[in-house]
């Protein structure tokens, strides 16, 4: 998989969109987005439409003039599923001719109203003006509280996109161009705009999909300056003002990533204990503690091994899974053994490695929900449920020990962001394979005759939050499942059986006396054809399988149900 | 030059067929619109690294006033 991209001009942007539009789009998924600003935003889209090709994905654009995009979201009954705002504070000061107020609570409102319709708001943040460049400048003041105001009238929900380290990368004689701004309205140079276009692709392929789940990372030289079994606890660099300060920042990007739910391994051809006695005698040397990782392989065997358990610990592609390890003889042996991990070629100078792993775009969070950031914490109760499970002494009392209770409400406006993640991401136990975005969801569940409904999980470990969205399409005595899907976490404990049994119930009540589903069999839904063949469902042709309401069978579970609304 | 100046004329308004000859109207193209001006204007900036003023740039009809601005340049 190729994972850093070469940053191009506006006008190879522009060729390279135009081929990529006029190329059959190879299974590509079409995202649909309006575009504007208050300063003409259609310089960016080259960049965006280029961006998201390379990421695998289509975008129909509408682009607005600038100035009519607020008018339009305040509106409008269309629901794209990004809207992309670009704020500007040289257009918003006339070119840096007027400073005044400008709308901003506007602007806030229309981004509260179209997030409330299921569509992803992105808001390109005010830039450094030039005359800036005169350090006391007024327009140094306007500028940030413009931008101040911006980032505090706007609800969290909204994508930020900042941008003052391109205007940094490009020079101010590469980002003003106020000619452009005369003939085009533009806000700066076209091949800024291209950076900024890029930059919000990344945000739109990362709030679809993010592309990595967990890391795997190498100690020696890595984390660590030095080799622990040459160098001794003491002869590591970990001194921040020194030589250490390249792998102290290793660490602190890892830790943010964890924070963020991202879970850590280490993977390191060392022996445990040499390991251990690091970890103990440079502790408050260290920014990491050893409990921020999920597993911790010490081995001399090869590390392909542990990559490829850690991926079937956690239940994840091997596509989702990074590696990051400073030899290039590691990393090809990895690469040799698992083609589909994702194996950043590690700069060899450490203190590039941050920045570069930081360009690929792959680690972005662009918005981060509670449920993602506690997403590390549950993998640790998964895996205290798993200790149970190795040592307990027959399954049925083990699951009925978890005392789990399986939360059922329907589908609206407050899990609505949630359900499109796991929609989104889920690929093992996905039975259409089907991929909508928020609009689409949201129009399938307003219908009240369809069965719409999220799942939540607790027990007695805690709470896996929302794991599960079904949507049933009624069209009178038949119900058709448009879209199921449930977190691998959770596979495998009878929730879906639970989950089964709430639509049986659901339909029986309702007269529906037949469930029919689409099931395209995957490299990875294999789990899917047991479980169906299990509830009784036969092939009915043309792809489709189906079951009689009152045939369906229902394992016993040991799950009790809550429904709320 | 007018090898240079017709390759960016055939990107940006997409049509292989254009060849371009002094006499050429650019407003007349297929393709034309304010838009692919601009996106013009830039192509022939990157193609010659140089500047078009505004003035310029919106005064543009034919080919030969985009010869007309390369030599003011000195890039004819």
């Amino acid at each position: 998989m190729t994972i850093s991209f070469p940053h191009v001009s506006y006008m190879d942007a522009l060729r390279g969109a135009r081929a990529a539009e006029r190329t059959p789009d190879a299974g590509k998924k079409t995202v649909s987005a309006a575009i504007g600003g208050n300063c003409n935003a259609d310089f960016c889209l080259p960049g965006l439409k280029l961006g998201l090709d390379r990421r695998g994905y289509r975008i129909a654009a509408t682009a607005h003039p600038p100035g009519a995009f607020v008018p339009w979201a305040m509106g409008t009954e269309e629901r794209p599923d990004f809207a992309i705002y670009w704020l500007s504070s040289f257009a918003g000061s006339m070119a840096e001719t007027q400073r005044p107020d400008l709308d901003i609570g506007s602007l806030a409102a229309a981004a509260r109203r179209l997030i409330a319709m299921g569509t992803r708001v992105i808001v390109v943040m005010p830039e450094v003006l030039r005359a800036e460049a005169l350090p006391w400048s007024p327009f140094g003041a306007w500028r940030r509280a413009l931008s101040l105001e911006a980032e505090q009238a706007l609800t969290p929900e909204a994508i930020r996109i900042h941008v003052e380290d391109i205007q940094i990368a490009v020079g101010p004689g590469g980002w003003h161009s106020p000619r452009y701004w005369a003939s085009a309205r533009a806000a700066c140079h076209p091949d800024g705009a291209t950076r900024i276009g890029e930059r919000i692709a990344v945000a739109i392929a990362q709030t679809i999909k993010p592309a990595i789940k967990a890391v795997c990372v190498d100690l020696d030289n890595t984390l660590w300056g030095g080799v622990a079994g040459d160098d001794g606890p003491q002869g590591l660099s970990l001194d921040p003002f020194g030589e250490g300060h390249a792998f102290a920042g290793m660490q602190r990007f890892l830790l943010d990533l964890r924070g963020n739910g991202i879970p850590l391994a280490i993977v390191s051809k060392n022996d445990r204990s040499t390991v251990d006695q690091i970890f103990a005698e440079r502790a408050p040397d260290l920014l990491v503690k050893q409990s921020d990782f999920f597993e911790i392989y010490c081995s001399w065997a090869n590390k392909h091994l542990a990559l490829a358990d850690f991926a079937e610990t956690l239940n994840i592609g091997l596509d989702t899974l990074a590696f990051i390890d400073d030899s290039p003889h590691e990393r090809a042996e990895a690469r040799s053994a698992l083609p589909s991990l994702v194996i950043p070629e590690l700069p060899e100078d450490p203190d590039a490695r941050v920045a570069f792993l930081a360009s690929t775009g792959l680690f972005d969070m662009p918005a981060v929900s509670k449920d993602d950031a506690a997403r590390a914490a549950r993998y640790e109760q998964d895996k205290a449920r798993r200790t149970g499970l190795k040592t307990g002494s027959d399954l049925g009392s083990y699951l009925a020990s978890l005392a789990m209770v399986l939360g059922a409400k329907p589908l609206n406006g407050q899990n609505l962001a949630r359900a499109v993640a796991l929609i989104q991401k889920t690929n093992q136990f996905n039975v259409t394979g089907r991929r909508h975005l928020g609009p689409a969801v949201e129009a399938l569940a307003e219908d009240a005759e369809n069965y719409a409904r999220v799942f939540s999980l607790k027990d007695q470990f805690g709470g896996s939050g929302e794991i599960s969205v079904l949507i049933g399409k009624r069209a009178g005595a038949v119900l058709e499942i448009d879209n199921w899907v449930l977190s691998c976490r959770v596979f495998g404990r009878g929730v879906e059986d639970a989950i089964f049994g709430d639509l049986v119930s659901w339909c029986q009540a309702r007269g529906i006396a037949r469930i029919v589903t689409e099931f395209l069999r995957t490299e990875r839904n294999g789990l899917l054809v047991d479980k169906l063949a299990g509830w009784g469902f036969s092939a009915s042709g043309g792809g489709a399988m189906s079951v009689e309401t009152s045939a369906a069978v229902v394992p016993k579970h040991y799950l009790g149900i809550e429904t709320g609304s | 030059m007018l090898k240079q100046i017709e390759a960016v004329l055939r990107d940006v308004f997409e049509d292989q067929d254009i060849v371009a000859v002094p006499e050429l109207n650019i407003r007349s193209l297929k393709n034309w619109d304010s838009f692919n001006h601009v996106n013009m204007m830039i192509g022939f900036e990157q193609a010659f690294g140089i500047e078009i003023p505004v003035k310029d740039a919106e005064a543009v009809m034919t080919v030969s006033d985009v010869e007309a601005i390369l030599k003011k340049q000195g890039k004819a």
